[in-house]
């Protein structure tokens, strides 16, 4: 069944081409761990989906996050948060904080918005708490995002860049 | 000899390269030595580099594949002290790999012994082959007991392909025995 993939090799060499495959993939994908390691932060590139914080991010922005340990959230900080439950990154400021038992509780507000966070936040939460947030905003990158925004935004166009691919994955087999 | 001869040709029977390739003509190379050294010459293959390296790199995919799967399964907190883990030992073994392929495998393509009356013959075939250029350099290293001998041929690959790319065994198999048999 393998060797129709491969023809005409033998079980080493087709041992080394699934392996050069897995390098590929698992190279990209140790890589992005290590950055997540390095940064503190689960998820340290984000793309900004809403225009809720303009003028200072626009939808398509690529954001750099991280979250230094020792380092206390300030009012002005701009935060990635996700609401416990849900799976989306929210981008905004944090407008307010107060400690209690040694706990930051956060309040945050889009630039653009005109009310506060506790819109989004789930029912009876009026704070959010460190562990809700992902990082803080270090640096960013203008428009390179867009091109997740496209992808999520029209499904059918991720199908075709990867049939694509697929197809010049095999006329490059034919030829040889 | 003649059987021997007939075996070597009909394996390599299929072997053809795209013309100005050098990385279908390096790995033609490979191939056709590796037929010639075990077919004609009657050497075991000694897989040793590769057996390294597919063992080095599948470990090195598994890490990876486990982590994955582990941070895929639990929050970012409780992955971190397993992700530092994992994360570091995948590049100390991608690290190793490197090494291992710059430092100690080199240029190498066949490693191979046979056992001839009671000495054990080893032979370590490598090759060269410059960027843009059509000149092939292989090195033939042979030990027999404690006898060292070092041959190398230096080639235009042109000599070894037909106009549409297909591979030549005899005019290959003639360069070879030419510079083995050459007493320096």
């Amino acid at each position: 069944m393998l060797s129709s993939l491969f023809p005409g090799k033998s079980h080493r060499e087709i041992a080394h081409q699934i392996l050069n495959i897995f390098m590929i993939v698992t190279s990209a994908f140790m890589s992005w761990k290590a950055l997540s390691v390095i940064t503190n932060s689960e998820s340290p590139i984000v793309v900004v989906l809403s225009e809720s914080m303009e003028p200072a991010f626009h939808r398509g922005d690529l954001l750099f996050l991280t979250l230094p340990k020792q380092e206390p959230f300030v009012v002005g900080d701009i935060v990635v948060y996700k609401i416990k439950g849900q799976d989306i990154p929210i981008v905004h400021r944090v407008l307010k904080i107060h400690k209690e038992n040694g706990e930051d509780f956060i309040l945050t507000k889009g630039d653009n918005n005109s009310v506060d966070d506790r819109a989004l936040y789930n029912k009876d939460q009026l704070w959010i708490k460190k562990s809700d947030i992902i990082g803080k905003v270090k640096g960013f990158l203008p428009y390179i995002g867009y091109v997740t925004i496209v992808m999520s935004d029209y499904p059918k166009l991720k199908y075709a860049v990867l049939a694509l691919l697929i197809i010049l994955m095999f006329f490059e087999k034919e030829e040889n | 000899m003649e059987e021997k001869k007939n075996a070597f040709f009909e394996s390599v029977k299929d072997l053809k390269i795209k013309k100005y390739s050098n990385v279908d003509v390096q790995y033609a190379v490979e191939n056709a030595i590796g037929k010639l050294f075990t077919k004609y010459y009657g050497y075991t293959e000694d897989h040793k580099h590769s057996n390294i390296y597919l063992a080095l790199g599948y470990t090195a995919s598994l890490i990876a594949g486990a982590a994955s799967l582990y941070s895929y399964l639990n929050p970012f907190e409780k992955c971190k002290g397993i992700l530092v883990v994992s994360v570091s030992l995948y590049f100390i073994l991608c690290g190793i790999m490197t090494i291992y392929n710059k430092y100690v495998k080199k240029n190498e393509i066949f490693n191979g012994n046979k056992k001839d009356e009671k000495d054990i013959k080893s032979v370590t075939v490598s090759s060269k082959n410059e960027k843009y250029s059509d000149i092939v350099e292989i090195t033939i290293e042979l030990k027999e007991g404690t006898k060292l001998t070092k041959k190398s041929l230096k080639k235009s690959y042109g000599s070894w392909f037909d106009e549409e790319g297909n591979f030549v065994p005899s005019a290959f198999l003639k360069d070879i025995e030419n510079i083995l048999e050459k007493k320096q």
